[in-house]
């Protein structure tokens, strides 16, 4: 089956392991992804106003593309759309450090010593942050009917790994003092993420695909050689999620 | 002629010429008011009228004290929806005295109510029975209130210490008690949540000698964590939105505001410290004629608070500011804005009208 897996950063481990596939096995179904900040098809989104994203759709570059992609090659449609939000506001240990309790599930304890908010305003910040995210799964619903979403690689459990690796993106933004949050936080961060994109893919009439269990360790956290840094995932990652969205 | 004491009085004790020749712009200070500098930090809490204060206070340049501030990380509308800088902390509105006192008791380990923890109307979340409408949706679990509140103590003990001001605003004498231990709500259970029980619950209607005493209860404890501390008093103008009192509502908020305002007269001519500022008569009294009223004769309207913090901050901090514009008629705009601003005001007392209605 031909798959078109759409969505930004998150699609490098599924371009990889599409590459290697193909490489290997030139005749079989193809998996292609369109990144939809690159330049070809900028600016991203149309009808954008003051950071109102309720009326956006596609640009029309990128809107062609993707229909191209499914006239030519009826792929079954994939998202990995966004999948960083909750890594900008808790990957890093922010200078008044925060935690919350996430309802219904254990994981991680809590950092005593940080400053307490109810899951509730965690998850309307993530709400707030992820309007751009929700605007592209309406937009590639618009295009593309129901689609599956994969659910965005789960933290690694490592600090000493990420303070090691993390990207520059975040190392800018750490003041030269980089302090990796706790295992915990960044765990609840990613599950309350999931929950809420989880919600807006099924009002979408779409299917929240959960991460392959083989790339989580017993922990639930991501195993290191599935790891490219400390927020994407690598190549036998993108395998692993390709095999689980033909698998659907 | 004849001499008298009267003779020598000035303007301010002759209703001629400091009320009828004023009209709604009277300025019913007379001799000495509380200074606030800058450098002071002034605290707020009290019924919903104190809002307005705080909201003053924060744009006027003052030192406003807000020890118990939202992350910056969450979302500004959410967190004000959730109670974060409407007061100093995040304790909602204090209706009563009774509920004053027993919030320092609380946040000093002196008092732990029995009946902690409500469920919401919808048995989905949380209610924190001391703060029912604080958290929009209730909290995810008992386990979330009680960390939210361990920390809600923090900022309300941090704010004791450290204030040199406190406005707090007296709103109601009516409140609904337990009668295991005398724990005083906010709000009678089962209107925000919990479950009203007539063997558990009870309406009490203070006294004017016991809200004195409660204020001069709230001004010891006060004094001895931070014996600088200064208490300025008002009573809110807004009635009542609802009265168990078995009277008219009329004349309950009459009494309630009769009492409210006696024991602030007596609290401050006692307690070294202690001070009150005429807001209610400013709004209520007959030279407003009611124009500070919105349509439902309750909320007090932008034009009103206005006045109200026009008169504190030139007694209080020699600040002058330009008094509105006088409106020949109602705008659309200017209600729209009005309204705009009142529905930023949670309070949440209009919850018994909207569950009985």
């Amino acid at each position: 089956m031909n798959l078109l897996v759409v969505g930004q950063s998150h699609v490098a481990a599924i371009r990889a392991a599409a590459k290697t596939h193909r490489e290997a096995f030139p005749d079989e179904p193809r998996t292609r992804v369109i990144h939809t900040l690159e330049e070809a098809y900028a600016p991203e989104f149309e009808n954008v106003a003051e950071g109102d994203y309720s009326a956006a759709r596609f640009s029309s570059k990128l809107r062609a593309a993707i229909a191209d992609q499914m006239e030519r090659h009826n792929p079954r449609i994939a998202s990995v759309i966004g999948g960083n939000v909750h890594n900008a506001l808790a990957l890093m240990r922010h200078p008044r450090p925060f935690d919350f309790l996430l309802s219904g599930e254990q994981g991680p304890p809590r950092d005593a010593g940080a400053e307490l908010i109810p899951e509730a305003l965690v998850r309307a910040t993530l709400t707030q942050k992820l309007q751009p995210d929700f605007a592209r799964l309406r937009a590639l619903r618009a295009i593309a009917g129901p689609f599956v979403h994969v659910e965005s690689p789960p933290p690694v459990r490592d600090e000493t790994y990420i303070a090691a690796h993390a990207e520059s993106w975040f190392r800018d933004r750490s003041d030269g003092q980089l302090v990796v949050a706790g295992a915990g936080l960044r765990w609840r961060m990613w599950r309350l993420t999931s929950r809420i994109l989880c919600e807006a893919v099924q009002a979408l009439d779409g299917h929240f695909l959960q991460v392959p269990t083989e790339v989580q360790g017993n922990d639930g956290f991501l195993r290191l050689e599935f790891a490219a840094d400390p927020t994407h995932g690598n190549e036998a990652y993108g395998e692993a999620v390709i095999r689980a969205i033909e698998d659907r | 002629m004849a001499e008298h004491p009267y003779r020598s009085f000035p303007d301010g004790a002759y209703w001629r010429r400091s009320v009828a020749a004023c009209g709604a712009d009277v300025d019913p200070i007379v001799g000495e008011f509380p200074r606030i500098d800058q450098s002071d930090r002034v605290a707020t809490a009290g019924s919903c009228f104190a809002q307005h204060v705080a909201r003053h206070l924060a744009a006027s340049g003052f030192n406003y004290l807000v020890t118990e501030p939202a992350h910056p990380i969450v979302d500004a509308e959410a967190a004000r929806a959730a109670g974060y800088g409407v007061y100093t902390a995040r304790y909602g509105n204090i209706y009563t005295t009774l509920q004053l006192v027993q919030l320092v008791d609380r946040a000093y380990g002196r008092f732990s109510p029995v009946e902690d923890v409500w469920v919401s109307p919808d048995g989905s979340s949380v209610i924190d029975p001391f703060r029912p409408t604080i958290q929009p949706g209730g909290f995810a679990s008992e386990a979330e209130m009680h960390a939210d509140r361990a920390q809600h103590f923090s900022a309300v003990r941090q704010a004791l210490e450290t204030l040199d001001v406190m406005i707090f605003t007296l709103g109601l004498t009516e409140g609904w008690v337990s009668t295991i231990d005398g724990a005083a709500f906010p709000l009678c259970p089962g209107v925000a949540g919990g479950t009203f029980d007539r063997t558990a619950h009870a309406f009490r209607n203070l006294r004017m000698a016991e809200v004195r005493t409660q204020i001069g209860a709230f001004v010891e404890r006060l004094q001895a964590l931070n014996p600088k501390a200064r208490l300025i008093l008002t009573v809110s103008p807004v009635p009542l939105a609802a009265t168990a009192s078995g009277h008219h509502v009329l004349p309950a908020t009459t009494y309630s505001k009769s009492v409210l305002r006696a024991a602030a007269q007596e609290a401050a001519e006692d307690l070294d410290g202690v001070y009150y500022f005429p807001s209610y008569e400013i709004i209520t009294g007959p030279q407003a004629r009611g124009r500070f009223f919105a349509e439902d004769l309750r909320e007090v309207t932008e034009e009103g608070v206005e006045h109200v913090m026009r008169v504190f901050l030139r007694h209080a901090a020699g600040i002058e500011i330009a008094p509105l514009a006088q409106p020949s008629a109602v705008t659309d705009d200017g209600f729209t804005r009005d309204m705009s601003r009142w529905v930023e005001t949670m309070c949440d007392e209009t919850m018994l009208d909207d569950q009985n209605g």
